[in-house]
C-alpha cells in the first residue's frame, strides 16, 4: 500500500537534471574551506582497505616475478550482507568454501560481509585472474573493529606458507603473526634516512596517498585454511591485540575444522 | 577539483578521493542530511556514511554526476535513520511535516489488495515532475527531494510564504490527480 514515506523516497526518481536546477537555487553547492573531520571507522576502513591489498601485492611479488600487481576489480556479483544467513549464497557466489563465525568468545560479533572482486595484473598490465574476496567486519562495544579478509589460494599462492618471523601451529596449522607499523603520507612525501632505514626490517612501511602523516601499528594474523587464506587485522594495535588475534585464529580454525 | 579527477581518485584507491569529495561536497551533503535528520551528529554520520559508501561503490561505478550520485546516497541514509528513530519515537525536522504534506496526495483508491512497483512510482514522479512550470517544479523539489524548510523556499526563490505553502498545494493536488490516473496506489 502507498503510504506518504514511500512516496517521500521515491522523490529519487527525479531526474538529475531537475535536482541540479533546484540544488542551485537553493545554493546548495560551493565548497567548504574548513575540512570535516573524518570519522575513525571511515578513515580506518579505507586503509584497510588499502593495506589488504598492498598484502597480497607484497607477497605475490616475493615469489611469483611474472605477478606485479592487485587490485580491486569490477565483478558481477559484489555487494554487501548485514547477516550470516546468507552465507550460502556467499559461498555459492565466490566459489569456495569459507569459515565466518557469529561470534567469538571473547564478545566480538559479526557486524557485516563484504564480497568484493578482486584481480592479479602481470607487468604488461595484463589480467592473470581474477576473483572474489570476503571482507567480514567484527565489532565489540566500546573497542577497535576486527576485520577478516578471506581470499582464495590459487595456482599463484597455493603452495606459499604464510610468511614472518612469529609463525606459531595451531591444530597443526601455520599461523603467522606481525606486529608491523605503517606511516601513512602524501604523495609528495619525500622519504627520511630515518624511514629507509627502518624499512629494511621488514616491519616499518610507508604508505602513500594520505592527507597528512600519521603513524600506526597494525597487527595481522594469517593462516591457510579450506583452500583459502585468513587474515585477521586489528587497526591501532599493540602486542595484547596481535594475541588476542590469535585467539580468533584458534576459535576460527576450530569452526574450519568441523565445517570441512 | 573536477568530478571526473575525484572520481578516477576513487578508482585509483586513494584516500584523497575523500579529502576532495568532502571538500566539494561535503557542505551540500551534509545540508541534505540535516534537513532530514534535524540533528548535526546524526548528519555527520550520514555524510561519514556516504563517503564509505561512495568508496566501495568505485569502482564498480563511474557516476555521471558526482553531486547527485551523493546526494542520492545521503538522502537515503538520512531518510534510514529518520525512519529508524521515528519508530521510537516521532522525530524532528522537515519529515514529519512533509509526510504529513504527502499523505494528501495518496489517491483514496488506495487500499491494502492495491500494490505498486517502487521503480515504477519513481520514474512516474518523475514524469510527473516534468510537466511543472519551472517554479512548480524547483519548489516541489527543493521541498520533497531536499526536505527545505518552506520559509528556506520562499527566501531562496524570493516568494511570500503563503505563495509558496499556495504552490505546494496546488501541485500537491495535481501530484493525487496523476498517481490516481496512473493507477498507483
Amino acid at each position: 500500500m502507498l503510504d506518504s514515506f514511500a512516496l517521500l523516497s521515491a522523490m529519487r526518481g527525479i531526474r538529475d537534471e531537475y535536482v541540479l536546477d533546484t540544488m542551485d537555487v537553493l545554493e546548495y553547492s560551493g565548497e567548504q574551506h574548513t575540512p570535516r573531520r573524518i570519522n575513525r571507522k571511515l578513515f580506518s576502513s579505507l586503509l584497510v582497505a588499502a593495506i589488504l591489498i598492498s598484502l597480497f601485492t607484497v607477497t605475490a611479488y616475493a615469489i611469483y616475478w611474472s605477478l606485479r600487481g592487485t587490485a580491486t576489480h569490477s565483478m558481477p556479483e559484489t555487494g554487501e550482507y548485514t547477516s550470516l544467513s546468507q552465507l550460502p549464497k556467499v559461498e555459492r557466489t565466490v566459489r569456495y568454501p569459507i569459515t565466518v563465525p557469529d561470534s567469538f568468545s571473547n564478545g566480538y560479533r559479526f557486524s557485516q560481509l563484504r564480497v568484493d572482486g578482486m584481480a592479479d595484473y602481470d607487468d604488461n598490465g595484463d589480467m592473470l585472474r581474477e576473483y572474489y574476496v570476503v571482507n567480514v567486519t567484527y565489532t565489540k562495544p566500546n573497542t577497535g573493529i576486527v576485520w577478516l579478509n578471506i581470499a582464495p589460494l590459487h595456482e599463484a599462492s597455493a603452495d606459499q606458507a604464510v610468511q614472518g618471523a612469529d609463525i606459531r601451529q595451531i591444530e597443526g596449522i601455520p599461523v603467522s603473526f606481525r606486529l608491523d607499523t605503517y606511516k601513512f603520507v602524501p604523495d609528495d612525501y619525500e622519504k627520511t634516512e630515518e624511514d629507509s632505514a627502518s624499512e629494511t626490517g621488514g616491519r616499518f612501511f610507508v604508505t602513500y596517498g594520505a592527507d597528512e602523516i600519521s603513524v600506526t601499528e597494525i597487527a595481522f594474523v594469517s593462516f591457510d585454511m579450506n583452500n583459502a587464506r585468513y587474515t585477521l587485522m586489528v587497526y591501532d594495535a599493540t602486542q595484547d591485540d596481535l594475541e588476542m588475534l590469535g585467539q580468533l585464529a584458534s576459535e576460527l580454525i576450530a569452526s574450519g575444522i568441523k565445517h570441512d | 577539483m573536477e568530478d571526473a579527477a575525484i572520481v578516477d581518485l576513487y578508482w585509483q584507491r586513494s584516500d584523497q578521493a575523500i579529502s576532495e569529495t568532502d571538500r566539494k561536497y561535503g557542505k551540500y551533503c551534509h545540508t541534505i542530511a540535516y534537513n532530514i535528520c534535524a540533528n548535526n551528529e546524526d548528519a555527520e554520520e550520514c555524510v561519514n556514511d556516504t563517503w564509505f559508501s561512495a568508496w566501495n561503490m568505485m569502482p564498480d561505478k563511474r557516476p555521471a554526476i558526482l553531486s547527485t550520485f551523493l546526494g542520492y546516497i545521503t538522502r537515503n541514509f538520512a531518510l534510514d535513520r529518520f525512519k529508524a528513530k521515528n519508530a521510537q519515537k516521532r522525530g524532528g525536522g522537515e519529515p514529519p511535516l512533509a509526510l504529513e504534506e504527502l499523505e494528501n496526495c495518496i489517491p483514496s483508491l488506495a487500499n491494502v489488495e492495491q500494490r505498486y512497483e517502487e521503480k515504477e512510482l519513481e520514474a512516474a514522479i518523475d514524469r510527473f515532475v516534468s510537466t511543472l512550470s519551472q517554479t512548480d517544479r524547483r519548489m516541489f523539489i527543493a521541498r520533497y527531494w531536499f526536505l527545505a524548510s518552506i520559509s528556506e523556499i520562499s527566501e531562496k526563490m524570493g516568494y511570500s510564504q503563503s505563495k509558496t505553502k499556495m504552490t505546494l498545494f496546488r501541485t500537491r493536488n495535481k501530484l493525487r490527480m496523476y498517481l490516481e490516473e496512473e493507477g498507483l496506489c
